[in-house]
């Protein structure tokens, strides 16, 4: 419970928005105001303030809008404060970029609700001494905590303090306070997308309503539909009463609707109605009932892939993608690796592996992610009882980690082309004129376009694969 | 095409600023305005009396990037002759700046607050225009400031007026020539011969391909006059040819060049037997090499 | 093999019925461009060709790629053509330029695709995607949705100021409710100045809808707004807003 005023500062160019802040929120917060990037660094030079508002702006020396930038400088100028960023609808896009650049939150400025903004700015002022403490703290304080969590609770948790980690569930803490916000949590197999939607809805405010979550795979095609939606009496053979699906069995909570990819056309109308209305309707039943469920996707496909194969639509694409995280494989963060294995270990590395097992276990390319490594471990714990060994060595160590050698990466010349031919091929999608893509790509002219595409092609024809329109049009383009 | 890039933007208006007398203009005969909300924008206001090519030149010298529209008071009959004196002080080296000059007279044209409430100048050297009790302003003087959306109107109206006109006479013609059965056939005919017929049958689209290309026929000439009298609507290209001519980036005015000369030695003049889609086509790919090359947007 | 098209030269589709009747292909006109756009049926309609630019409200109007993505969309089933005077060029693999038809334009229509290129020609003329992009996501007084999310949030803190701090009415119109005379004026300015001119593409009808609602809100609320101290807590003029931005981001989401 707030007992005291804090103190806000709103940077945003318009003058009657400030107004309506301050008489919105008089009753806790206390306004201050500035309407420039300069105004804002002469206030936080001047004022402590326990949160700043920060909308985009006109830069005077440019003419241009600018906010984002000045995440940078409020985190310099006031190292703790917290921001939050106020966007404009919809604007996913925006407000993702902010939480990358270290904003707390986001407000949708058209979307306004008195709760819900109380509660982000609350939220934001009391978690901000935790958010400098989260960056600064060791993997051991996690541990700890971990540790006296419930076996259940245990198994969702959110190991990690890689960056990109960091990063993902700071995105998750301010997309819990939106409650009716669809998420899509991409990443393969085993990295952990369950676990991310479980943490999402731990922090937000459905977090006392039901979280269910459905591997949409493993359900019968044929009774696919039932299982979502429900069904009546008598609709299909062997519904003999009516059944609650488990949309309806989510209702006020959260509902994961895991390997999205892989439904077919009539569940992705159906599951596109309710993403618009709010609205199923049990098979076989004549009337629509309203639900207020917040629907998290995931998958291990790409679904800009799918729409474009014709498999996925790209309006329920367009639903459910533009709050997309994506959780990267364990192998593009390795620092993870360690801490995932202590905690599944329960113990300090040193005091279960050799130094040579640790060695192993560090540099394999773990395909199968978070999934793979925590049945790893079981394994090697065996094995290492079972051997009557006192550390894990070599020997315990499950086949393919043992045997793992290193794969080359690209070259950084490599590397150059394939960036350069990235850029190539994006610009082909903005223009059909070689000269105006050798401008956009800083070439000099078409010649100098042709002779690299060219030589890349003689040289790294398996770049090429990841680039459609430059592979479609090689020849018009060389020619 | 070439993309317009952010530059910042100067209107240039020589006129009778001198009339106003509170306050007196100043001797130096010009006054730097800004606009509001966009700070490296500027309306120049430039005595008529005073040698302004070389105010245009001095102001512009440095500013290679800046895109400028140069507005003059008609003085003669022949606007496209008045504006020849401001052409070398307006051309720019920098191939994406964009540079048009037009003349302004009567009180007529989009320029003036009487003929469009979005327009700048009202009578008598002022920023604002009286009529009916209502006092319309572009500016506000005590701030020397003038009101953005006044000059962005202004500013889109003009910039894009010639390559619009470009773009309406080269659908309207190849629409009208395309559908010609000569055009869709593989033998070659006499040049002159199709062109009469298309001539009487489409006799104005004729004169205005070509007003395009200056080529000089009293007889077509009345007939875009008496058709611009009847329709309210400018249909010459004017200034326009000017600008193409003189003012654009080095390519584009390249690129008028070869459409002149096309319509006048591949169609107008031609006397030789022709595949006449050949030469629609060459017509064509003309057209569109002056468009692209054209840095401006063709519509708001 | 039927070919529909939509074109606003009436005298460039009959020759090139003539041209297309030589190999046996039908044509049928699908819309006038010249006229506000009316939902035909989409039935029988397997290949589409729009003629671009296309004259519309006295400017040449170059909509293919709010025509492409709208199909993909909703129609993703039709091919998708463009013809016109314009230069083909690279990687544009279903312009026809009028002007160097190809031999056999059986072969043309047939060996596309819906996999439609990615990219279209550039015809110079009035590029409506990037008006449109700039009717939705333009800075400030350009974008509807602003100006809609200004009112929206005006009329929400209002209500929080009644039903949470009980503020009396004058203090709440001082507060708010007065300036949304202002911004109302504003929302219908830019809706005027885009409706006619948006009403040749194919969410006309989205469109159409969209303005009875706006001028539900303009008769029923935003006259009397500051003097009647009911109309703002009317849970219906919430919902009526929220149903024009709904139905605009559907036209956003479809054309962009």
């Amino acid at each position: 419970m707030l007992v005291k005023n804090y103190q806000v500062l709103l940077l945003d160019d318009q003058i009657e928005f400030h107004q309506e802040m301050r008489a919105t929120f008089r009753q806790h917060y206390i306004f201050d105001g500035a309407r420039t990037a300069t105004e804002l660094e002469k206030k936080l030079n001047e004022t402590a303030y326990d949160l700043l508002l920060l909308d985009l702006v006109l830069d005077e020396d440019s003419g241009e809008r600018i906010g984002l930038s000045l995440i940078e400088t409020a985190r310099t100028l006031s190292p703790g404060l917290p921001v939050i960023v106020v966007t404009k609808d919809n604007d996913a896009e925006t407000a993702l970029e902010a939480i990358n650049l270290g904003a707390a939150n986001f407000l949708y400025k058209g979307k306004f609700n008195y709760d819900t903004w109380d509660r982000k700015f609350k939220k934001a002022i009391e978690h901000a001494p935790e958010l400098a403490e989260e960056r600064r703290s060791t993997s051991k304080s996690e541990k700890a905590q971990d540790r006296e969590a419930t076996p259940t609770e245990a198994l969702h948790t959110f190991i990690g303090q890689s960056p990109k980690i960091m990063e993902i569930k700071r995105l998750l803490d301010a997309l819990s306070e939106e409650p009716e916000i669809t998420v899509l949590i991409t990443g393969e197999t085993g990295v952990g997308k369950e676990v991310a939607a479980r943490y999402l809805h731990r922090q937000g405010p459905r977090k006392d309503k039901a979280f269910q979550a459905i591997n949409l795979t493993t359900v019968q095609k044929t009774l696919l539909e039932s299982t979502l939606f429900g069904h009546v009496k008598g609709s299909f053979t062997g519904a003999d009463r009516d059944a609650e699906g488990i949309f309806a069995q989510a209702q006020g909570g959260v509902l994961l609707l895991d390997e999205i990819g892989e439904i077919d056309a009539n569940i992705q109308v159906k599951l596109l109605r309710f993403l618009e209305d709010r609205i199923i309707r049990p098979v076989g039943g004549s009337k629509d009932i309203q639900l207020d469920v917040q629907i998290i996707a995931a998958t291990n496909r790409n679904l800009k892939e799918e729409v474009a194969k014709g498999n996925f639509r790209e309006d329920l694409y367009h639903r459910i993608a533009a709050w997309t995280i994506a959780i990267p494989p364990l192998r593009e963060r390795k620092d993870d690796i360690t801490l995932l294995l202590e905690y599944y270990a329960g113990a300090p590395l040193e005091e279960i592996f050799t130094p040579d097992s640790i060695e192993k276990l560090l540099h394999y390319s773990w395909s199968g992610n978070i999934r793979a490594l925590r049945n790893a471990v079981k394994y090697m714990a065996t094995k290492r009882r079972i051997e009557g060994k006192e550390l894990v060595d070599a020997s315990c160590l499950p086949d393919d980690v043992r045997e793992y050698t290193p794969v080359r990466a690209h070259s950084i010349e490599e590397q150059q082309a394939l960036m350069l031919l990235r850029h190539i091929e994006e610009a082909f999608g903005k223009s059909t004129r070689k000269q105006a893509v050798a401008e956009m790509v800083g070439l000099e002219n078409i010649d100098n376009l042709r002779y690299r595409i060219k030589t890349y092609f003689q040289k790294y024809p398996a770049l090429f694969a990841g680039l459609p329109v430059i592979s479609q049009h090689y020849s018009d383009i060389v020619k | 095409m070439q993309k317009l890039a952010n530059h910042p933007k100067y209107i240039l208006i020589i006129w009778s600023w001198w009339k106003r007398t509170a306050p007196a203009f100043l001797a130096s005969g010009y006054e730097v305005w800004a606009v509001e909300g966009k700070p490296s924008d500027r309306l120049v206001l430039i005595d008529e009396r005073a040698d302004y090519a070389a105010i245009i030149a001095q102001l512009l010298a440095d500013e290679t990037q800046t895109d400028a529209l140069v507005f003059l008071h008609r003085r003669s009959h022949n606007p496209v002759e008045d504006l020849k004196s401001v052409t070398d002080a307006l051309r720019s080296a920098d191939a994406g700046a964009l540079r048009k000059a037009f003349a302004f007279s009567d009180g007529r044209d989009y320029l003036y607050l009487s003929a469009n409430e979005w327009g700048l100048i009202g009578n008598e050297g002022q920023l604002w225009y009286s009529s009916g009790g209502t006092k319309m302003r572009s500016a506000e003087a005590a701030a020397n400031t003038v009101r953005r959306t006044h000059f962005d109107k202004v500013w889109q109206y003009y910039s894009q007026q010639c390559k619009r006109k470009l773009l309406e006479l080269k659908e309207e013609l190849l629409a009208a020539l395309w559908v010609l059965p000569v055009a869709q056939s593989t033998e070659a005919v006499d040049n002159q011969t199709w062109l009469r017929a298309f001539k009487k049958e489409k006799p104005l689209l004729y004169a205005r391909l070509l007003d395009l290309a200056n080529e000089d026929s009293p007889k077509f000439n009345m007939l875009l006059e008496q058709a611009e009298q009847k329709s309210q609507e400018k249909l010459r290209f004017g200034e326009c040819r000017l600008n193409f001519s003189e003012l654009n980036p080095a390519d584009a005015r390249a690129q008028y060049q070869h459409l002149a000369d096309f319509i006048r030695d591949g169609i107008v003049n031609l006397e030789a037997p022709v595949l006449v889609s050949d030469s629609l086509r060459m017509l064509r790919d003309r057209f569109d090499d002056l468009l692209h090359a054209l840095p401006e947007s063709t519509y708001p | 093999m039927t070919i529909h098209c939509i074109t606003s030269e009436a005298s460039v589709l009959a020759t090139f019925e003539r041209r297309l009747a030589q190999e046996n292909i039908a044509v049928q006109l699908l819309h006038d461009a010249r006229k506000p756009w009316n939902a035909p049926d989409w039935l029988h309609v397997e290949r589409l060709v729009l003629f671009t630019p296309f004259l519309y409200e006295n400017q040449y109007v170059a909509a293919e790629k709010i025509w492409q993505s709208w199909l993909k969309k909703t129609h993703p089933r039709i091919v998708f053509f463009t013809a016109g005077f314009c230069q083909s060029d690279l990687g544009v693999a279903n312009h026809l330029d009028l002007m160097n038809l190809p031999k056999s334009l059986r072969d043309f229509f047939a060996q596309q695709s819906s996999d439609l290129s990615p990219t279209t020609v550039d015809t110079e003329g009035l590029q409506l995607h990037h008006k449109l992009a700039r009717f939705f996501d333009g800075h400030g007084k350009e974008s509807i949705f602003d100006v809609l999310s200004d009112i929206t949030r005006l009329i929400g803190m209002a209500v929080a100021g009644a039903q949470r701090h009980g503020d009396s009415f004058e203090i709440i119109r001082e507060d708010f409710l007065q300036k949304l005379p202002a911004k109302w004026a504003e929302l219908n300015n830019r809706w005027l100045n885009y409706y006619a001119l948006l009403c040749c593409l194919p969410v006309a009808d989205t469109l159409r809808e969209t303005n009875a609602l706006i001028a539900k809100v303009d008769q029923n609320y935003m006259g009397g707004i500051c003097e009647q101290a009911e109309l703002f807590q009317e849970e219906t003029l919430l919902n009526l807003l929220n149903d024009i931005h709904k139905q605009l981001f559907k036209v956003r989401q479809t054309c962009l």
